[in-house]
């Protein structure tokens, strides 16, 4: 069953001289449970799609569906409010709140949502991650790789239906980064969770149960195949 | 490197067109204010000398009493004497009401000594021997408003054998002068040498030396050297200077001033260099990375705030100078009235703002840009600028606006919170004791105090004579001049729009002395002001036990039985009828009707009389003997005793001073319908303007004058928390839509969590509302005890009843939605402006 789908997905960006496109028509499929990574160089569109996955941008073209509803049927507010109950962001910068504590930040989209966070929960991933001990700390006191950590359980706590990482290993060292692919990998399969994870690290491929390159703006290996509904 | 670094603050410099514009303003108006400030004391201090030089009537920095020619000799041969002028008085002249001498100047002290002191001159000095030189308010007694030059005047005077003279002279000048008479030396007409020579032996004749020294800064030093190389004793006058508490006074307001907005101008600086140095911290990290020293960091940061301060400081400077000539004269007109006013271009004004407004805007720099010498470049990539990192104190955010808000508020930077909210509440404070005090001046009250009820008030000021004089026991009653007679009065209650009328007469009366009255005595001479020369030459007021030995002589029972001269005044009973139940008992009517009751005037010591129950008056009519019910202060009008001595002035009923007296209407009051004020002072004025005699005062002109007070306080005070109100709001402006800018990628992050538009933009608001509630409660309880305490502090000081404690609910109430509208619409338009960009384009910045 799929979870997200995209259908003919284009970005074009009209400049003065030409226009530059982003994304060209991209269609993909993702189903239950699926680890994937899009993989491409700088400047393929690989975040514009993640972008485009997560809702945070419009397309110039094409829809996005996940678990059944068009994110760009809907308006700012309630795209929003569905971004929260259902997508997980684990961004390359981690972008914590610098004000709130761990668990704060970790229990910030529910919180936003009004609903309760399940305490339990929290504390299991905060363990599974390995920073239960900084529950309370604040962002400025932990490490690169902790403030992924902190970001990932994040993206997971509101239990939404995909997580989508934008060069989460990014801005870390190559271990810590391996340490937190491990990690995404492991809560994915323990939290039964769709990962689209975007990347320009070949070597990321191992970690995915699928990797689709993206070139140009448009998808150029597909190994599950999609053409059939480009 | 230098030159880099130069270039590089210029480029750190023009990207930030926001934040230098920010300073700038605060900049130019700290310069501005400060450099206004410093232009008022400056000009308050000049004129003041000037006035000074006035009012003892001479630029003499001392006198030698009783000099010979041949100290004078000596004088004029001391280096160290700029300059000796000789004064010597011919004689007195006599039947006036202030004491005149005829004096003869020599060029040197008629040039240097005398005519500084002089306005608006006219004329020359006296030549012939019968020719006069007099200042206006001479003329002015002698009944001459519009004098001419070589018209006639006659002089009464007496000379030194006790003769009395009177001669008429030829008016070779005129001028205006405000010297006070001091009691050893009595106002000087300019009088020709041939005038002095030709009355020969009965000349007075004392000599009196002036005396200007080279240095004026030390001027006792220069008095003992003088005194060194003259070997012999003399006697030294030194002209006391007036007001000698009032500068202190200014220049304590002026330096508080100055500080407020030192502090306001190097909060905002502070805090627009703090926040524009952390959002350029990568900026600064990355130099350090490629090996730019902490120094020439610092150099960077200050650099810029340099540049900004050879842009903004000559701008304000330039700004103040200008004003200066249409601001500080309005400012001293209301300082020190009357007297000519000294605009001071100083450059102790321009160095000392240009100076103080440097110093306060390197303090603000200094701060941030040690900030950004000392950040390590691995800090300045993880750098935020929220200072939390213990959970103690922090509360639960539980996802709500309001919470996070309080979060930002309270956690992320204290110190930024902390001096934004003073910068707001100094300006609160401030603008609220400007506000108080300008809506507490009551014109109103004022003026009743001045004329009650009544629109006019007119006096009959006689020149003549004294209307009783004491000589030896033999007392003798002159018949007064009745200028305000029945047909007057007509006149008056002819007056457009004419309601009521009421009048004073006065008489003149001889107190029968008892020791009762000694306390008193003495209490009201200690209202005259006595200085002492000291050997040093250096002047000071009489200590309590030179200033009785002064005056034992007329405290001595012997002479207070020969010259206890008083002033009667005859008031309606109805009037003292309408007061009786202020004295305790209350006035037994009938018995002050049938004259049998009296009330003593004074405002010197009016306790010191509250014993004494009965006296003896001596009117042209016979001896009276009353009962006295009480004392009055400032009741019906300026009733005080005008003739020499201190006896204390008696209210009686008016028919029975008109019975047993020889009287004359003194004051007449007069109550006209408003709409006709204007015209009934047109006619009054035509009625007046060829009688000396008659002064009149009119409520219309002297509301106009408080009013325009009132005006310019407003406009003065107005503008000054006006500018500290700007900078606090400026600066509240500066942190809230910086802050706002800078967690552009925060803010953009939270909303792809999931935290709507309207949540954040609830959070933000909140952020301004909180400040604005801080700030209007501090402003509400302990802003508005300051603000009180300080009118409280003027209050007293104030001796002319202009004040009437007004609070100003509705401005304040004004100005607090002001505040509130300005940080709940400022996040609100930082945040829009911000939202013009995606989430994506934000979370890439």
């Amino acid at each position: 069953m799929s979870i997200l789908t995209t259908q003919n997905l284009k970005k074009h960006y009209i400049t003065e001289s030409n226009t530059v496109r982003a994304l060209d028509g991209v269609s993909i499929k993702i189903t239950a449970g699926e680890f994937v990574a899009v993989v491409g160089t700088s400047g393929s569109g690989k975040s514009t799609l993640l972008h485009m996955l997560g809702g945070l941008d419009k397309p110039t073209e094409g829809s996005v569906t996940i678990e059944g509803n068009e994110l760009f049927d809907m308006n700012e507010n309630e795209l929003t409010k569905f971004r929260r109950r259902h997508i997980g962001f684990v961004f390359q910068s981690y972008n914590l709140v610098p004000i709130l504590s761990v668990y704060e930040n970790i229990a910030l989209p529910i919180e936003l949502d009004k609903g309760k966070p399940d305490q339990s929960f929290i504390d299991e991933l905060l363990g599974v991650l390995g920073i239960a001990d900084k529950k309370y700390a604040m962002p400025n006191q932990l490490s690169g790789g902790q403030q992924q950590r902190v970001a990932i359980a994040r993206a997971l706590a509101a239990k939404p239906s995909v997580i989508l990482a934008d060069e989460p290993t990014g801005n870390l060292d190559s271990r810590t980064g391996r340490d937190v692919l491990d990690l995404l990998k492991s809560t994915s399969i323990r939290f039964n969770q769709n990962m689209v994870v975007i990347t320009h690290n070949e070597n990321i491929s191992r970690f995915a149960d699928r990797v689709i390159h993206i070139e140009d703006g448009k998808i150029i290996d597909n190994p599950e195949g999609n053409e059939d509904e480009r | 490197m230098k030159d880099k670094r130069t270039s590089l603050s210029f480029r750190i410099f023009r990207a930030n067109i926001k934040r230098n514009a920010l300073i700038f303003v605060a900049i130019l108006l700290t310069t501005f204010m400060i450099a206004s400030s410093l232009s008022v004391a400056m000009s308050f201090l000049a004129t003041l000398d000037l006035q000074n030089v006035q009012r003892r009537g001479t630029a003499s920095h001392v006198q030698m009493m009783n000099v010979s020619e041949r100290a004078v000799a000596q004088l004029q041969d001391m280096d160290f004497i700029a300059s000796v002028g000789v004064a010597r008085r011919a004689a007195d002249v006599v039947f006036f009401a202030d004491e005149f001498s005829m004096v003869y100047y020599d060029e040197t002290y008629w040039q240097y000594h005398k005519l500084p002191a002089l306005l608006d001159v006219q004329g020359r000095l006296p030549q012939a021997v019968n020719e006069i030189m007099l200042s206006r308010r001479f003329l002015f007694q002698l009944g001459i408003t519009e004098p001419v030059l070589g018209m006639n005047v006659t002089i009464h005077f007496s000379t030194a054998d006790g003769q009395g003279h009177r001669a008429p002279f030829i008016l070779s000048g005129y001028y205006s002068s405000f010297e006070e008479a001091s009691w050893h030396e009595p106002l000087g007409v300019p009088v020709s040498a041939d005038f002095f020579y030709t009355l020969g032996n009965s000349a007075i004749a004392t000599a009196r030396a002036g005396i200007i020294f080279q240095n004026d800064r030390n001027i006792p030093q220069s008095i003992s050297q003088m005194q060194n190389a003259l070997y012999r004793p003399f006697s030294l006058y030194r002209p006391s200077d007036f007001n000698a508490d009032s500068p202190a006074a200014l220049m304590a307001v002026i330096a508080v001033l100055i500080a407020l907005l030192m502090v306001t101008g190097f909060l905002l600086i502070y805090n627009i260099m703090n926040i524009s140095v952390a959002n350029d911290i990568r900026l600064y990290g990355l130099l350090k990375s490629l090996g730019t020293t902490p120094i020439q960091i610092y150099g960077i940061v200050i650099m810029q705030a340099v540049i900004l301060c050879v842009v903004a400081v000559p701008l304000g400077l330039g700004l103040a100078a200008v004003l200066s000539w249409v601001f500080v004269p309005m400012v001293l007109q209301i300082l020190a009235v009357q007297m000519t006013l000294v605009v001071s271009l100083s450059p102790v004004i321009f160095i000392g703002a240009a100076t103080l407004t440097t110093v306060t805007t390197l303090l603000g720099s200094l701060s941030p840009a040690k900030k950004a010498a000392r950040i390590s470049p691995i800090e300045a990539t993880r750098y935020t600028e929220q200072e939390l990192n213990k959970k103690r104190g922090l509360f639960p955010t539980r996802g709500r606006p309001f919470l996070l808000a309080l979060r930002n508020i309270f956690f992320r930077n204290k110190k930024r919170m902390t001096t934004v909210f003073f910068s707001l509440f100094f300006s609160s404070v401030l603008f609220m004791t400007v506000a108080i005090i300008s809506l507490s001046m009551d014109a109103e009250q004022y003026l009743g105090g001045i004329f009650e009820e009544n629109n006019f008030s007119l006096r009959h000021w006689p020149r003549g004579p004294q209307v009783v004089e004491a000589v030896d026991s033999s007392v003798t009653f002159n018949e007064p001049v009745r200028k305000i007679d029945e047909a007057y009065l007509h006149r008056l209650a002819l007056l457009p729009g004419f309601l009521s009328m009421r009048y004073i007469t006065r008489a003149g009366g001889f107190l029968t002395y008892t020791d009762e009255f000694l306390p008193y005595v003495r209490a009201a001479q200690g209202f005259h002001r006595l200085f002492i020369t000291d050997a040093d030459g250096t002047s000071r007021p009489a200590t309590e036990r030179e200033h009785a030995e002064h005056f034992a002589h007329m405290t001595a029972p012997d002479f207070l039985r020969r010259h206890f001269i008083t002033s009667v005044y005859g008031v309606c009973v109805h009037e003292v009828y309408v007061v009786r139940h202020i004295f305790d008992p209350p006035i037994d009517m009938d018995a002050f009707a049938r004259g049998e009751t009296a009330l003593f005037s004074s405002n010197r010591a009016p306790h010191l009389l509250a014993d004494i129950k009965n006296i003896e008056l001596e009117l042209s009519g016979g001896v009276f003997n009353f009962e006295m019910a009480g004392v009055t202060t400032r009741m019906f009008g300026d009733i005080r005793n005008f003739a020499f001595g201190d006896a204390p002035a008696i209210i009686v009923a008016k028919p029975f001073l008109e019975a047993h007296a020889m009287t004359f209407v003194y004051q007449v009051d007069i109550r006209v319908n408003e709409a006709y004020e204007p015209l009934a002072l047109m006619e009054l004025e035509t009625l007046t303007e060829h009688d000396a005699e008659i002064l009149f005062g009119a409520r219309l002109i002297e509301r106009v004058g408080v009013q325009s007070m009132q005006l310019l306080f407003w406009a003065i005070g107005g503008s000054v928390a006006g500018v500290i109100g700007l900078t606090g709001l400026l600066n509240f402006i500066n942190v809230m839509s910086v802050g706002i800018m800078s967690r552009k990628r925060e803010l953009a992050a939270m909303e792809s969590i999931g935290m709507t538009r309207k949540q954040v933009r609830d959070m933000l608001v909140f952020e301004g509302a909180l400040y604005a509630m801080v700030v209007l409660t501090a402003a509400a309880v302990p802003g508005n005890l300051i603000a009180i305490n300080l009118f409280n502090l003027i209050y007293n000081l104030d001796g002319t009843n202009v004040f009437n404690f007004r609070y100003p609910f509705i401005l304040f109430i004004l100005v607090a939605l002001l505040i509130l509208a300005v940080c709940l619409f400022t996040p609100l338009i930082t945040y829009r402006m911000i939202n013009k960009s995606t989430i994506v384009e934000r979370l890439r910045e």
